[in-house]
C-alpha cells in the first residue's frame, strides 16, 4: 500500500457520530496503518513528565505518526464532546484526546482524511489514480489563501504551514480569557518564528486574529 | 549586528568580530540569552540590522573569543572543552556551551573562563553563579553526572601587582572563583522563570505593546552617592551612601573653619545602559525616555 491509497479506503464503517462530529476509531485506523506500512510508529510528546501540554487551565496534547518514513507531529486541545475545551482535564479525558490526535495524526498521512475535510466519501480510485504521492498545497504569498484544490499530501511545507495557521486560529477562537490565548501564543513561539519565516503572508493572519481577539478580551465588558 | 573597521584592523579580527564561528546549535534559547535582559534581547533582535560597531571597540569579547579558540588546543586527557548541551523545556531547547568540564570518579567540576577586572573577582557576581548552576543543571539532566564544583577561571585584565596586599585582591593574574552550588530544583526554576519571561516579552514584541522594563539590577544601576566637599576644593573630602550621615559630617567640617563644606547629591546611574553595553540604548524607550544617553 502506497500513502496515495490510503487515501482511497472508505472508513465509514468504522465511524461514529457525536453530536454531529464524526470519529474515526483509532484502533482500526492503526490496525489499517500498520497493514501499509508495518514499521509505523507514533509517539506521544512529554512535557517534563506529562503527556500535554498545559494552556492556562486548558491542555493540548501531541503524537507524531510515522508513516513510510515520514514523520508528521499534530496537535489536539483536550476537548468535551461540545468540542470545548476542557478545564484541568483528567488521566481520561487526555489519554482520550491523545487517542483522537493519534487519529489526527494518521489521517493526516491519508487515512480518513476526507472526513476533516468534511467530505462523506474518499476521492474515488480513479482520481486518487492521477493523485501521485507528493502534491503540493501552493499558498499565495500575497493573500494567504490556498491556490486552487487542496491536494491531501500533509509532507508538504506549505500544507503543514497551513494546517499549523489553521489550527492556531481555531483555538483562538474558543479560548475563554487573554490569559489562555496568550499563554498559546507563547507555548507555539517557536513554531510562529518559523511560519513568520517561510509564510509571512500566513503568519500574519494568525497573528491578526489573535490581535483583534486580543483587543476583545482587553475592552471592558458592558 | 553590523560590524564596521572604521581604524583599519586585519580583517581577520573582523571575522573573529562578525561571530560566524559561533553558533547556539539547534535551541531556541542558549543559556546567555536566557540570562540576559529579556527587553535588550527582543531590542536587539527587533534593530539588529540598525545595530553598528566597530571591531577596534570590541577588545575583550575579541579576546574572550579567541581564548575558546585557543582552548580547543589544549586537549588534555579527563577534560572536555567547549561541549555544548541540549535540553528541552516545554517544548523550548536551552543550550549551554561549557569551557571546561573535568571528568572524575566522583562527577563533574565545571569550570567557565571570564576575562574580567579584579573588581569583579572581589565583589559577588550573581550572574557567574546563576550561569554556572545552569551548566550544572544540564550537565545533571542530559549527561545524568553528578555535579562536584562549579569555579570561575578569572583572566584579570586589569590585575596590578601593587594591590596584592589589600583585602581580597586576587594573588596572581589567573585566578581561580569558586561559586556556589544549588540544587536542581532552585536551577530549574531559574530557568523555567526566565524562560516565561523571555516568551512574555517575545509576546509583546509580536503584538507590538510594551517590553516589559528592565530592572536596576540589569541595568547595572549604581548606588546615589552623597559627596561632602568644600568649596575651593576640587576633590570630595568624603563620599556616603547615606544623606544623613554626609550632611553630619558636612557640618563638622564647616565647623573646622576652613570654609562651608556641603553635601553633591551623584544620583544613581544605570551604567548598562549609559555605557551602552547592551548595545541597544538609541532604540530603548525606558532609557531614552530618562534622557540618559550620553
Amino acid at each position: 500500500m502506497t500513502p496515495s491509497e490510503l487515501l482511497k479506503i472508505n472508513v465509514n464503517e468504522h465511524t461514529e457520530k457525536k453530536n454531529g462530529l464524526t470519529y474515526l476509531s483509532w484502533a482500526w485506523a492503526w490496525d489499517q496503518v500498520l497493514r501499509a506500512d508495518a514499521q509505523a510508529t507514533y509517539d506521544v510528546k512529554t512535557f517534563g513528565d506529562n503527556p500535554y501540554m498545559r494552556i492556562g487551565d486548558s491542555a493540548m496534547v501531541w503524537v507524531t505518526v510515522t508513516v513510510f518514513g515520514k514523520a508528521i507531529t499534530v496537535q489536539l486541545p483536550v476537548l468535551d464532546y461540545r468540542n470545548k475545551c476542557i478545564a484541568n482535564p483528567n488521566a481520561f479525558d487526555i489519554n482520550t484526546s491523545i487517542m483522537r490526535c493519534l487519529t489526527k495524526g494518521i489521517a493526516m498521512h491519508g487515512l480518513g482524511l476526507y472526513i476533516y475535510a468534511g467530505e462523506d466519501l474518499p476521492m474515488d480510485a480513479e482520481t486518487v489514480k492521477e493523485v501521485e504521492p507528493v502534491k503540493v498545497m501552493p499558498v499565495d504569498q500575497e493573500t494567504g489563501e490556498i491556490k486552487g484544490e487542496v491536494k491531501l499530501d500533509s509532507g508538504d511545507a506549505d500544507a503543514n504551514a497551513m494546517l499549523f495557521a489553521d489550527s492556531m486560529i481555531q483555538y483562538s477562537s474558543i479560548v475563554k480569557s487573554l490569559k489562555d490565548l496568550n499563554s498559546y501564543w507563547k507555548a507555539n513561539q517557536g513554531q510562529l518564528d518559523k511560519l513568520k519565516e517561510s509564510h509571512p503572508v500566513l503568519y500574519e493572519k494568525v497573528r491578526t486574529t489573535f490581535s483583534d481577539i486580543k483587543k476583545q478580551f482587553s475592552q471592558p465588558k458592558e | 549586528m553590523k560590524i564596521t573597521n572604521v581604524h583599519n584592523v586585519p580583517q581577520p579580527l573582523v571575522t573573529l568580530a562578525e561571530g560566524k564561528h559561533y553558533s547556539k546549535g539547534k535551541s531556541d534559547y542558549s543559556v546567555t540569552e536566557l540570562m540576559s535582559p529579556p527587553r535588550v534581547q527582543r531590542l536587539r533582535a527587533l534593530h539588529d540590522e540598525h545595530i553598528v560597531q566597530d571591531v577596534a571597540e570590541m577588545l575583550w569579547p575579541l579576546l574572550g573569543s579567541a581564548l575558546h579558540v585557543v582552548m580547543e588546543r589544549g586537549e588534555t586527557e579527563g577534560w572536555t572543552s567547549e561541549e555544548r548541551l541540549f535540553t528541552e523545556v516545554d517544548g523550548v531547547v536551552i543550550s549551554g556551551a561549557i569551557d571546561l568540564q573535568e571528568n572524575t570518579k566522583e562527577g563533574v567540576n565545571i569550570v567557565d573562563y571570564k576575562f574580567t577586572s579584579a573588581w569583579a573577582v572581589m565583589n559577588e557576581k550573581i550572574d557567574w553563579e546563576q550561569q554556572l548552576n545552569v551548566y550544572k543543571w544540564l550537565v545533571e539532566t542530559v549527561k545524568k553526572k553528578k555535579v562536584n564544583s562549579l569555579r570561575i577561571c578569572a583572566m584579570i585584565r586589569d590585575f596590578n601587582r601593587h594591590d596584592i596586599d589589600r583585602e581580597g585582591y586576587p594573588q596572581a593574574p589567573i585566578h581561580m572563583v569558586d561559586i556556589p552550588m544549588w540544587d536542581a530544583v532552585k536551577a530549574e526554576t531559574y530557568v523555567r522563570q526566565r524562560l516565561e519571561m523571555h516568551r512574555e516579552s517575545k509576546l509583546s514584541a509580536d503584538f507590538g505593546e510594551p517590553l516589559q522594563k528592565c530592572s536596576p539590577e540589569e541595568r547595572w544601576m549604581s548606588d546615589t552617592i552623597y559627596a561632602v566637599k568644600r568649596d575651593g576644593r576640587k576633590t570630595a573630602i568624603r563620599v556616603f551612601k547615606d544623606e544623613t550621615e554626609a550632611s553630619v559630617c558636612a557640618d563638622e567640617e564647616s565647623k573646622k573653619g576652613k570654609g562651608k563644606a556641603y553635601v553633591e547629591i551623584r544620583p544613581a546611574e544605570p551604567k548598562r545602559c549609559t555605557g551602552n553595553y547592551c548595545g541597544v540604548a538609541k532604540f530603548c524607550d525606558q532609557h531614552q525616555s530618562e534622557g540618559e544617553t550620553k
